[in-house]
């Protein structure tokens, strides 16, 4: 589904990405974890092209998109982005916030979008808050209604950055919840997070990353549990603590 | 979820503000009509007779600022656009046209546009028509750089992640410009925007110096005549009068289709007790409240407000019904003022 393979990336002479390569199957949650500044984001940011990554390649479906002829308004359509800082649209209701790509990219009518979006916002909690602008929600319910613009195009997989370290704690169980059950249904998702618990209910692989590299790589059991390499086991004993 | 309100600033700062605002302009324009009147008084008659003849020039210089504000607007918004790309030379290139029209006065872009075409006509115009163009040009150019730069700010202030989000959701460049950067942009630039048209207004009257019959000009000829003070008393009042409406209509349409979260904030949401009423409270120490329950007490409920049968509650209502508004619309959002039982 989503292969990406010796990707480097550099700011400047800051060397963020150093030859990193995953793979996520069809209706697998991947989770990455690791220490800021360890270039989760960055990795997430190159697969949908709002990073162009500066060598390795980034396969969707077997596509390899980061190629000149590929457009990246495409790559970003079949890749859903769900931000840490929600990033909704704050001219617009959240109802608008969902349909607007279905309007203007996917060319849907007014009808038929408000139809699926309001179904959407339904499907996170929220029917009754469409009309709301994002400053008149709290943080769990703009991370929600995210989450719904970025489903509501149908994306092949929807990318997490970080979708709870900017919740007040009272908020991060309503989003997590959101999100578990968007894999439940079968999503395929990259998630970057620092919730273990997490991490080991839905997880079905997950990445530890350091330095621009990954680490080690298993399933939550393996590398949450039982490490094997010590900056792993460094950080899992860091965060919890 | 409420929305979150800007603290209110302490009530005694905004009766203040407004007292002393009262105080000033009685002051000075009660002032100056004592003095006046002791020597050789305002003559009233003639103002009145003489007024009709400068609302030809006041609609020309309102007729010249519209024009070159507008296509200004275009020119400020293309080279407010362009201060914003990557490309450095482009860049570079708008950034020091709107460099050297800021750094230099508007009198003297004046004189440079009117020597220009003193020595290269354009066309076959009239002299008449060459200095109304001239005017024209000047200022279109000079307000062209000054709302580049506010078209620069308001386009910089939409925040990355709202770009982000609309490149996420499939949108191309132009795509988020139109969706989302741009919307955003407007409630941004619209204060400022406001403002540089009552400046260009006001600096339209420079025009009078390479002799375009505007405002200022048909009373600086008007004045020949004797009456100097009459004469831009006049002036003074229909130019007040072209200005003010703007920035009330304006802020009035900013109130009403404000975003949430966005744009200009509202200042004083809820006050506890209205405006005279307060200063009175505030100043004398006396519960005007009680006074007016006891007043209802005994039948005597002075009216508040506009009541729906005097003159001005029904021109209000007039009002309102013309620009679409429920006719009570705003009143009924207020606060009900808080009633205090003695």
């Amino acid at each position: 589904m989503i292969r990406v393979e010796g990707l480097h990336k550099w700011f400047g002479s800051l060397h963020v990405l150093k030859g990193v390569s995953l793979s996520v199957e069809k209706g697998d949650v991947l989770v990455v974890v690791g220490p800021s500044g360890s270039g989760k984001s960055t990795l997430l940011r190159c697969i949908n092209l709002l990073v162009t990554p500066d060598k390795g390649s980034v396969f969707i479906e077997g596509v390899k998109v980061n190629a000149p002829k590929i457009r990246p308004e495409w790559v970003r359509q079949q890749v859903g982005m769900v931000f840490q800082q929600f990033n909704l649209f704050s001219h617009l209701t959240a109802l608008e916030n969902v349909t607007l790509g279905l309007r203007k990219v996917m060319g849907l009518s007014r009808e038929q979008a408000e139809k699926k979006g309001k179904e959407l916002l339904e499907r996170v909690g929220l029917g009754e808050k469409y009309d709301s602008y994002p400053a008149e929600l709290s943080g769990g319910q703009q991370q929600r209604v995210a989450i719904a613009r970025a489903v509501a195009m149908d994306p092949k997989a929807v990318l997490f950055d970080e979708p709870t370290s900017a919740l007040d704690p009272e908020y991060i169980k309503e989003v997590l919840d959101v999100i578990t059950q968007l894999a439940r249904d079968g999503m395929t998702m990259v998630v970057v997070s620092h919730e273990m618990g997490f991490a080991r209910n839905v997880a079905k692989r997950v990445v530890f990353m350091d330095d621009g590299r990954i680490i080690e790589e298993g399933t939550p059991e393996e590398v949450l549990v039982n490490p094997r390499q010590e900056r792993t086991k460094a950080f899992v004993a860091k965060v919890l603590e | 979820m409420e929305s979150e309100t800007p603290p209110l600033r302490p009530r005694i700062e905004q009766i203040g503000e407004k007292v002393a605002a009262v105080l000033i302009i009685v002051l000075v324009i009660g002032g100056l009509l004592y003095l006046l009147n002791n020597s050789s008084p305002i003559d009233v008659a003639y103002i009145l007779r003489e007024l009709p003849s400068l609302l030809g020039p006041a609609s020309l210089t309102l007729l010249i600022t519209i024009g070159s504000y507008l296509v200004g607007m275009g020119i400020g918004f293309f080279l407010g656009w362009l201060r914003t790309l990557r490309f450095l030379p482009v860049r570079a290139l708008a950034t020091g046209w709107v460099e050297s029209i800021r750094g230099t006065p508007f009198l003297v872009q004046l004189y440079l546009l009117f020597a220009i075409f003193s020595f290269y006509s354009p066309g076959n115009l009239s002299s008449f028509d060459r200095l109304r163009l001239t005017g024209f040009l000047a200022m279109m150019i000079n307000t062209g750089a000054y709302q580049a730069e506010i078209f620069r700010a308001g386009l910089q202030s939409v925040p990355v992640g709202q770009v982000e989000a609309a490149k996420s959701v499939g949108l191309g460049y132009w795509g988020a410009m139109r969706t989302v950067i741009l919307p955003q942009a407007v409630r941004v630039v619209i204060p400022p925007l406001t403002n540089e048209f009552i400046l260009m207004l006001k600096a339209s009257a420079l025009l009078s110096v390479i002799g375009v019959h505007e405002l200022t000009d048909a009373a600086r000829v008007l004045s020949f005549g004797g009456k100097f003070v009459e004469v831009y008393v006049m002036v003074t009042i229909l130019y007040l009068l072209m200005t003010v409406p703007i920035a009330k209509v304006v802020a009035w349409l900013e109130r009403r289709y404000r975003i949430p979260g966005l744009g200009m904030q509202q200042e004083a949401r809820a006050r506890p007790i209205g405006g005279s009423r307060a200063i009175v409270q505030r100043l004398s120490g006396i519960d005007v409240s009680a006074f007016r329950a006891r007043a209802a007490n005994r039948g005597l409920e002075p009216s508040r407000g506009s009541p729906a049968g005097s003159w001005r509650g029904k021109s209000l209502t007039w009002l309102k019904t013309r620009l679409g508004m429920k006719a009570n619309g705003s009143a009924s959002q207020l606060p009900a003022p808080v009633k205090s039982n003695p």
